[in-house]
């Protein structure tokens, strides 16, 4: 019954997927249920999966985790090195972050007298996620 | 003050590999080269861990060197 009643449901989103594909100007419409979508799915679970192998591969040969088999599925740990190094960069892109905020805060809200852009809320995201590798890549040099 | 260590020289007598004293003491073969080197200074108990490790005591790897500089 509860199997049945899934594929009813199924079935239903993807009428209701066809129909809005049809309509004109829709932007969800590369959801519908053709083949093509169900492959690229397929391919994409795929692709995180070779992800995820290729990190357990590396994790314990990079120096990032110590491994500890006796906590079986979560072996990979942080030791107290890595952990500094992960807190620092972490403190250092968090700085920076709120500087740059803080920063353009004040130009937009004192000189340009206009909203922030969301565009630039975005660069200052990415400038502070750029801060925090190059913090924990500088910090592992040694 | 400075903490100085002589790990290196510990290690290599005891015959164990920085890979094998890393496994033992739970920690990264980089966190012991980086003790060695002395660009990290380890807590009491990764030292505690690394001198039980090393069948040696604590004041046996580690000491504070007053001759200058800050800890």
């Amino acid at each position: 019954m509860g199997i049945s009643f899934g594929w009813t449901i199924l079935e239903v989103n993807c009428d209701r997927n066809e129909a809005l594909l049809h309509q004109p100007g829709n932007r969800l419409g590369w959801v519908g249920s053709h083949p093509g979508a169900h492959r690229a799915e397929w391919w994409l679970a795929a692709l995180i999966g070779v992800i995820v192998l290729a990190f357990f591969l590396w994790a314990p040969s990079s120096g990032r985790y110590a491994v500890h088999p006796e906590h079986g599925v979560m072996a990979l740990r942080r030791d107290e090195r890595t952990q500094a190094i992960n807190d620092k960069a972490a403190r250092n892109g968090f700085v920076v972050t709120i500087g740059a905020i803080g920063g353009i805060t004040l130009y937009f809200g004192s000189i340009v007298l206009t909203d922030v852009p969301v565009t630039v809320l975005s660069l200052v995201l990415a400038l502070g996620i750029l801060t925090y590798f190059v913090s924990d890549f500088w910090l592992r040099r040694a | 003050m400075i903490l100085r260590n002589r790990l290196r020289e510990i290690h290599l007598q005891k015959q164990l590999t920085q890979e094998a004293l890393a496994d033992l003491a739970g920690v990264t073969r980089q966190t012991i080269i980086a003790i060695e080197k002395e660009k990290f200074v380890p807590s009491v108990k990764l030292a505690l861990e690394i001198a039980q490790a090393l069948d040696v005591s604590l004041g046996d790897i580690f000491w504070l060197d007053d001759s200058g500089g800050k800890l």
